[in-house]
C-alpha cells in the first residue's frame, strides 16, 4: 500500500518560516477527492518537529511510540520531537463518518506502522534534496541524522529547519524506500516516555486541569437505577448552599450504538467544583426516587435468571452417549468498574449553533457524531479539544459524561465543566459483564479431547464472544444474552478477558481428566489445528490465520516452557499454572496475525493463604517499537488483571452499586504487586499491539496455579476460598 | 467564607473561600495548581498528596481553616527544575504511564526517603501502600525509590 501519491501529501511554507506537511492517510479510490490532512508533520525554523495526530494518550506511551516511528525514517532527533493532538473539526477527512480514528483495541501502532514511516521518509527525501541542490552536490553525498544534514564530502550541515523553505518548493517523491530493520536507530531502543519530564514537575495537562473563560462548574447526580424517576425534591435546600446558582435537570439519551446513551440526572451549577460537590451531597440527601422495575433487582436475581436461562439449554444427548469421560463445570465473571484515576470530566459550551468540548477521550469524533443528533446541531459547527486521559482502559471510549455537560450547557447557556466525583465514577461506570460460562467437555476411550459444549450467558449483547482455539473436532457454542442491570462496556482487553479465563481453566482441567501435562495437552491440540489440513481447505482466512498465528503460539508455548522449566519438580505447597491468548481486533489487516501472550504463574498456598512468587510472560506482538513501554504494557496489564482475582466485584442491591469509592471498592495496592519477568519473542514483522495484550492470561494462570500448588479448583473470581497474602 | 492565607511553594497567597473548603480545591480552583491532583476525595488514593512542614498529608481531606498559615509544597515546588532524586530517578526508570498519579506518587516517596533515606522493601510498602496507581507502574515505583535512595546525599 503505498501512500506516497503526490496528491495526499500537501506541503505549505509556514509564517515566520518552516514548513507544514500535511498528509491524508486514507486509501484514495481515484474518484473526487478532498484533501482533508488527519496526521501533519511540521518544522519549524529553528529545528522543532511537530508531529500532529488524532490518536489520544490514554498512558499507553503512543505518543512516544508514534514519534519514535516518525524519527526513525526522518532522521530526526527524537528528543526534537513535540506532539500535538488535532482537534476534531470539519478539517479532519472523514469528519461525517460516525467513527473515525478512535483509540482503543490496541490498535494505534497496528494503523500507523508503514503510513508514518513513509511519511518520514517521504519529508526526509525532500530535506535532502533541498540539500543537495543548495549545496550544488548529488543527493548521494548527502546524509541525514538527527535534524540535520550533511555533506559527505566536508560534513558541512544544515538543520531541517534551515532547509524547511526550500524544501516547500520542491516536488515530492512518488516512492520511498525504508530501512531495514537492522538499520535502525530507534525503533527497538528502549525508550522513555516523552511525556515524563512535564509529568514529574506535575505540569502535564490533563482534561481535568482545564479552565476555559467565564464556565461554571457543575457536579451531577444521576439517576439510581435504569428506569428510575424523580419523586420530589425541595431544590431551595441545595439553591441556598454557598457558590450554587442553580439545579438544572437533563434527560438520558438512547443507545443506538456500540458506545453511545447517556443516564439522566441532575446538575448542581456552582462557582468552584468543591461548591458543587457540596451542593451534589445535599441533593443525593433529600432527592425522593421512584426506582423502578430495577430496583428490585439484585445480584441475587441476576443469578437466579442466569440459573434458569442455563436450564432452557438445547442439550444435546447423543454427547452423554459418544464420549467415555466427560466434565461439566462453570466460571463466573462478575460485574467490574474501571476506577480510572482521573475521573471523569468535561468542559462543553453549547452557543449559538455550535458546539464546542473541552475533555479526554478514546473517542472524540464518534462522540461529536452522535451528539451532533441528539443536540441537533451540523457535525461542521462541532470542535472537541482531546486532552491525554488519566486512564482510559475502554471507559473514555463511552459518550456519556461528554453528553451530559452538552446537555447541561445547552440549558445554561454557558460554557460549563463537569467533573464526576469518585463515587460517579464507580457507580456510574460502564463495567466489565456479568458472564457465566458453562463447559462440557468429553474425551473417547483413548483420553483423546473429542467434544466441547460451551454455553454462555452474558449481560453484554456486544463481545459475546469466544475463541475455541484449540479445534475440537466436535464442539458447540451457544450464547444466552440477558439484560444487564446496569450499563456495561468494554474493559481492557473486553471479551478477551472474560472468555480466555473459562477457556484456559478448561482446557487445563481437561488435561487432568486425561491425565495429562496441561502444556503438552495445549500443546498436542494446537500442533494437530495446525495439521488438519481439512478444516481450511475452503477457507482462505482460516488457512492464514493457521499459517500466521498457530505456529506462533507453539513458540510462546515453547519459549514459556524453557523459561520456567516446566515439569520441575516444585516443593510442597507450590505450583505452575499456564494459560495462553491472543488479543487483536485488526487481524485481516494484519494478515490474520494478532498479538498473543502466554503467562506462567509461580503460586504458593500454605493454610489458607496464596501468594505469587513470580509471573513469567513471553509475548508475541512482532516488531517492539518501543521496549520499555511495551514492558510497560505488560507490567501495567498484569496489575490490571490482578485486581478483581483478589477483591470483589461489583454488588448490586435495590437496582444500585452498592459499592461508592476505593475504600469499599478495592484495588491492588504496591504491596501487592508480583515480580514479573517478561520477554518479547524477537521479530521483524508488523506490530500487531501491545496495550490490553497481557491482561487475559493471568487469571487462568493463577487459577490453574493455585490448583497445581493445593489441588483446590477456584472457578470465579473474586478467590474466595482463600485469602490473598497482600489483600 | 472566610479570608485565608497560605504560603505555597514560597508564595504567600490571601484568598476567600468556605472555610470547609479542603485544601486540594483551593490549590487546583482558586491558585490554579493543577500538579495536585483529584482522585477519590476521601484521603484513600494518595493523588492530593502534598508536604505541610515536611509531612505527606492529602489534601482532599484538609480543610483549608485547619491550616491557615501554613506552609505547604506542592509537586510543582519540590524542587527548582525537576532535579529532586526522586524526579530524576522517575525519569530513569521510566515510571509513569497515564501519569495521573505521580504527583501524589512522587510526593509521597520524597517525603519517605526524608524520613528513611535508606528504606527496606517494608518501609517502601508501608509508606507507598496509600498511593494507588491503576496502570501498574508499582514494580517501577520500587525501582526508582530505591535508586533515588542511593542517589541522596545523606
Amino acid at each position: 500500500m503505498n501512500l506516497c501519491r503526490r496528491s495526499f501529501i500537501k506541503v505549505s511554507a509556514l509564517a515566520g518560516g518552516g514548513i507544514l506537511f500535511s498528509f491524508d492517510m486514507r486509501d484514495g479510490n481515484g474518484t473526487s477527492f478532498i484533501f482533508q490532512p488527519n496526521l501533519y508533520i511540521k518544522i519549524s525554523s529553528n529545528n522543532v518537529i511537530t508531529l500532529r495526530i488524532v490518536e489520544q494518550e490514554l498512558g499507553q506511551g503512543v505518543t512516544t511510540s508514534l514519534s519514535m516511528l516518525l524519527a526513525e525514517e526522518l532522521e530526526a532527533d527524537l528528543e526534537a520531537v513535540e506532539t500535538e493532538f488535532i482537534p476534531y473539526n470539519k478539517d479532519l477527512p472523514s469528519y461525517q463518518d460516525e467513527y473515525g480514528l478512535t483509540t482503543g483495541g490496541s490498535g494505534s501502532i497496528v494503523m500507523r506502522w508503514t503510513s508514518l514511516r513513509q511519511a518520514g521518509a517521504t519529508v526526509r527525501a525532500v530535506l535532502v534534496e533541498a540539500a543537495a541542490r543548495t549545496w550544488n552536490i548529488s543527493k548521494d553525498d548527502c546524509h541525514a541524522e538527527k535534524g540535520l544534514i550533511r555533506n559527505k564530502k566536508n560534513n558541512q550541515a544544515l538543520s531541517f529547519g534551515q532547509l524547511a523553505e526550500k524544501a516547500s518548493q520542491l516536488e515530492l517523491p512518488e516512492n520511498v524506500e525504508l530501512k531495514a530493520p537492522e538499520e535502525y536507530k530507534i525503533i527497538g531502543r528502549p525508550t522513555a516516555d516523552l511525556k515524563n519530564k512535564s509529568v514529574i514537575n506535575g505540569k502535564y495537562q490533563y482534561g481535568i486541569d482545564v479552565e476555559i473563560p467565564d464556565m461554571v462548574f457543575a457536579s451531577i447526580v444521576l439517576y439510581p437505577t435504569k428506569d428510575a424517576k424523580i419523586k420530589q425534591y425541595d431544590s431551595s435546600k441545595v439553591l441556598g448552599l454557598n457558590g450554587v446558582s442553580q439545579i438544572v435537570e437533563f434527560s438520558g439519551t438512547p443507545k443506538n450504538s456500540a458506545f453511545d446513551g447517556s443516564e439522566p440526572g441532575l446538575a448542581v451549577i456552582a462557582n468552584s467544583t468543591w461548591a458543587g460537590i457540596q451542593g451534589k451531597k445535599v441533593l443525593e440527601e433529600i432527592i425522593e426516587w421512584d426506582y423502578g422495575e430495577y430496583g428490585k433487582k439484585d445480584m441475587a436475581s441476576l443469578r437466579k435468571d442466569f440459573k434458569e436461562a442455563n436450564h432452557k439449554g438445547n442439550i444435546d444427548a447423543t454427547f452423554d452417549q459418544e464420549v467415555a469421560k466427560k466434565l461439566t463445570v462453570s466460571y463466573e465473571n462478575p460485574y467490574l468498574a474501571h476506577g480510572l484515576m482521573e475521573p471523569l470530566n468535561a468542559i462543553a459550551s453549547v452557543k449559538n449553533g455550535a458546539c464546542e468540548i473541552w475533555a479526554g477521550s478514546q473517542s472524540p469524533q464518534y462522540t461529536c457524531y452522535h451528539l451532533s443528533k441528539i443536540l441537533d446541531i451540523e457535525l461542521e459547527n462541532f470542535t472537541f479539544h482531546p486532552y491525554p486521559c488519566g486512564g482510559g482502559f475502554g471507559r473514555r471510549y463511552f459518550t456519556d459524561f461528554v453528553t451530559q455537560a452538552a446537555l447541561i450547557s445547552e440549558q445554561i447557556r454557558l460554557p460549563v465543566k463537569v467533573t464526576w466525583t469518585r463515587e460517579d465514577e464507580i457507580r456510574h461506570g460502564r463495567f466489565h459483564p456479568f458472564r457465566q460460562e458453562h463447559y462440557r467437555g468429553g474425551l473417547d476411550k483413548e483420553n483423546n479431547f473429542v467434544a466441547t459444549h460451551y454455553r454462555g450467558i452474558t449481560t453484554h449483547a456486544w463481545g459475546a464472544g469466544v475463541d475455541l482455539i484449540y479445534n475440537i473436532p466436535n464442539q458447540k457454542i451457544e450464547f444466552t444474552i440477558l439484560d444487564s442491570l446496569i450499563h456495561f462496556g468494554s474493559w481492557r482487553s473486553v471479551g478477551a478477558h472474560i472468555s480466555t479465563f473459562g477457556r484456559e481453566c478448561f482446557i487445563d482441567e481437561m488435561a487432568h481428566l486425561a491425565e495429562k501435562d496441561p502444556l503438552e495437552f495445549r500443546k498436542e491440540l494446537l500442533e494437530k489445528a495446525l495439521d488438519d489440513t481439512e478444516d481450511s481447505s475452503d477457507n482462505p482466512d482460516r488457512a492464514k490465520y493457521k499459517k500466521n498465528q498457530l505456529p506462533r503460539y507453539l513458540k510462546v508455548i515453547d519459549t514459556l516452557r524453557k523459561k520456567v522449566n516446566w515439569g520441575t519438580e516444585l516443593p510442597e505447597g507450590e505450583g505452575l499454572g499456564i494459560a495462553i491468548s491472543d488479543y487483536g481486533y485488526g487481524r485481516k489487516f494484519t494478515n490474520w496475525r494478532s498479538s498473543i501472550c502466554g503467562q506462567v504463574a509461580h503460586i504458593v498456598v500454605k493454610d489458607d493463604i496464596w501468594e505469587i512468587r513470580k509471573i513469567v510472560v513471553v509475548v508475541d506482538c512482532g516488531t517492539v517499537v518501543n521496549p520499555s513501554g511495551a514492558k510497560a504494557q505488560v507490567e501495567g496489564s498484569i496489575h490490571w488483571a490482578l485486581s478483581p482475582i483478589i477483591y470483589p466485584g461489583i454488588d448490586i442491591r435495590n437496582g444500585q452499586v452498592v459499592q461508592s469509592n476505593f475504600h469499599d471498592y478495592k484495588f491492588l495496592r504496591i504491596d501487592g504487586a508480583p515480580e514479573i519477568d517478561i520477554s518479547f519473542i524477537p521479530s521483524n514483522e508488523q506490530p500487531t499491539g501491545m496495550g490490553e495484550t497481557a491482561v487475559p492470561p493471568l487469571t487462568p494462570a493463577i487459577l490453574n496455579g493455585i490448583f497445581a500448588a493445593s489441588g483446590l479448583r477456584v472457578r470465579n473470581i473474586p478467590v474466595k476460598q482463600l485469602r490473598y497474602r497482600y489483600a | 467564607m472566610g479570608k485565608y492565607s497560605l504560603t505555597v511553594n514560597q508564595e504567600t497567597y490571601t484568598f476567600e473561600v468556605a472555610s470547609d473548603t479542603p485544601l486540594l480545591w483551593v490549590l487546583r480552583d482558586t491558585l490554579k495548581l493543577y500538579g495536585t491532583k483529584y482522585g477519590c476525595g476521601i484521603g484513600q488514593c494518595g493523588a492530593c498528596t502534598v508536604h505541610i512542614d515536611g509531612l505527606p498529608l492529602r489534601s482532599c481531606c484538609l480543610p483549608v481553616e485547619s491550616i491557615q498559615n501554613k506552609s505547604i509544597i506542592t509537586i510543582e515546588g519540590l524542587s527548582e527544575n525537576g532535579n529532586h532524586p526522586v524526579q530524576l530517578a522517575w525519569q530513569e526508570v521510566d515510571v509513569p504511564q497515564c501519569g495521573y498519579c505521580q504527583s501524589g506518587q512522587i510526593m509521597t516517596a520524597a517525603a519517605l526517603l526524608n524520613r528513611i533515606p535508606k528504606p527496606s522493601e517494608e518501609d517502601i510498602n508501608r509508606a507507598m501502600k496509600g498511593n494507588i496507581c491503576r496502570c501498574g507502574t508499582y514494580s517501577r515505583i520500587k525501582k526508582a525509590i530505591r535508586i533515588a535512595a542511593n542517589n541522596t546525599l545523606s
